[in-house]
């Protein structure tokens, strides 16, 4: 009996909580969502695969968590070291360390922010920049919808929480999953499971989220306006644009170096004509590993004791609040413009500013679609969308330097 | 929700932040259309050779007349 007690207390079972079973429905409940659904299944599978794992309890003894980097042994304010003879004969003192676990090893990526832009590099490799090139008013749109990133900063410090997470939590708004992730683990990392988990959460619900906004906001006529083709653009303008744009963003916003410098590196390695290859590599096979190695560790680090806290509610609330906003804000936009401009722009469009590329320009389509069934406007759309992204990251830059010490 | 909490510090922030983003996406949006015109005075200052020019591309007329044909043999 006694065996079988020492045994039972090795097992998961002995430290299962009430919390690890709902966080494990909940990973279920993201496989069967991408899986029957198809939503964002390249994101949920991983991040529900990765919310099972982090909730199986062990004993601490363990350490097998994503907070498991390795560590070196200090006793008494001094670091331990341990007498080694070397192949040659000679000692010498090594320093003493715990070495990490898996999962903490691949949340270094998450936790220090080197996944994020990587994915940038993909994204930029395999984003086309002509449509806001052949239309670059649309690029205000983009602009406009972060309105959503300001104001939910706001609302999070008026719900109490401190500077740096309200920053973290804002960003959800820009409908941007690295970007979300990188701002999180430099600002709040307590947080960081949360803001990714609502982050995601809330791009696969786009096609839920916007239309209904979408119509409440423009009039039957407005949803009708046709808009002139895009130009063709040359392959110099494609090639000059990302030195330019990142020269731009950087000297206003040097805290979005990284990503804004990832994006635009892959951007360039596609429209040069010259890196092919790595063009290539970069928005198939290596932003594929990152994807996976990134939404698996996400998953992980949301153990139940940390997710399932009042604040998670309040984080999810907000994104909500957040991604209605941003909406909110590119349409209206929009409609500002046309009180300007002789060519007017289908209002809708300003909806595609929220930078969850390529789902809410697919979103205009559909709804533009519904009231014109020859009214296309998803090449339209796409420029707001990339530009989005553009201004999420500068935003995050401005956070992290401004509420960085 | 206590929006008199907030201090002034963090409503600048956020003001001067949506400011930042809108400047910057301006930047670029103006960059983006003088660009052209950019290149053209600097095509007519350093002119490509014409080995480097790209091929004369007639594949859009090309789709256009193969449309043609199927479409009028499609409705016949």
């Amino acid at each position: 009996m006694e065996n079988f007690r020492q045994f039972f207390e090795t097992t998961g079972f002995a430290y299962l909580e009430p919390g690890n079973v709902i966080m494990i429905v909940i990973g279920i409940t993201f496989i069967t969502l991408a899986i029957r659904k198809h939503y964002e299944p390249l994101l949920l599978v991983p991040i529900g695969m990765g919310i099972i794992v982090g909730n199986i309890p062990f004993s601490k003894d363990m350490q097998l968590g994503v907070d498991n980097q390795g560590a070196i042994l200090v006793e008494d304010g001094r670091v331990l070291t341990k007498s080694v003879e070397d192949s040659d004969g000679t000692k010498s003192e090594r320093v003493r360390s715990r070495p990490g676990s898996v999962l903490g090893y691949l949340y270094f990526g998450v936790s220090h922010g080197v996944f994020p832009p990587l994915i940038f590099l993909g994204i930029g490799a395999m984003t086309d920049f002509s449509t806001m090139l052949s239309n670059p008013k649309l690029v205000l749109l983009g602009a406009a919808a972060q309105i959503g990133v300001f104001l939910t900063f706001l609302g999070a410090l008026s719900l109490g929480f401190q500077p740096e997470q309200a920053g973290a939590i804002g960003i959800i708004g820009g409908a941007d999953g690295p970007t979300a992730i990188f701002l999180s683990a430099k600002l709040a990392p307590g947080l960081l499971g949360a803001i990714a988990i609502a982050a995601y959460s809330y791009m696969a619900l786009v096609p839920v989220i916007q239309p209904p906004i979408m119509k409440l906001l423009t009039t039957k006529n407005e949803r009708k306006i046709r808009m002139k083709p895009p130009r063709e653009v040359s392959k110099a303008e494609r090639i000059v644009f990302p030195i330019a744009a990142f020269l731009i963003c950087t000297l206003l916003a040097p805290g979005a170096l990284v990503l804004i410098g990832m994006l635009f590196f892959g951007n360039l390695l596609k429209e040069c004509g010259v890196t092919e290859r790595l063009a290539q590599t970069a928005r198939t096979s290596m932003i594929d590993i990152v994807t996976i190695l990134l939404g698996f560790s996400v998953g992980a680090s949301t153990a139940a004791r940390d997710f399932l806290q009042r604040e998670s509610l309040s984080i999810f609330a907000l994104g909500a609040v957040a991604f209605a906003i941003a909406t909110a804000g590119g349409i209206l936009f929009a409609k500002v413009m046309n009180l300007f401009l002789k060519e007017k722009i289908n209002p809708l469009v300003g909806a595609a500013g929220v930078s969850a590329v390529p789902d809410s320009a697919r979103v205009v389509e559909m709804v533009g679609l519904q009231e014109d069934s020859e009214n296309h406007l998803l090449m339209h759309a796409m420029a707001p969308n990339v530009a989005g992204v553009l201004g999420s990251a500068v935003a995050a830059g401005i956070f992290w330097s401004a509420l960085t010490n | 929700m206590d929006f008199n909490s907030i201090d002034t510090e963090y409503l600048q922030l956020a003001m001067t932040g949506m400011t930042v983003v809108f400047a910057a996406l301006t930047l670029i949006a103006v960059f983006i259309y003088s660009l052209p015109r950019v290149l053209a005075v600097i095509e007519g200052i350093f002119p490509t050779p014409p080995h480097q020019l790209p091929p004369e591309n007639d594949e859009d007329e090309r789709a256009a007349a193969v449309g043609f044909v199927l479409h009028h043999h499609r409705t016949q």
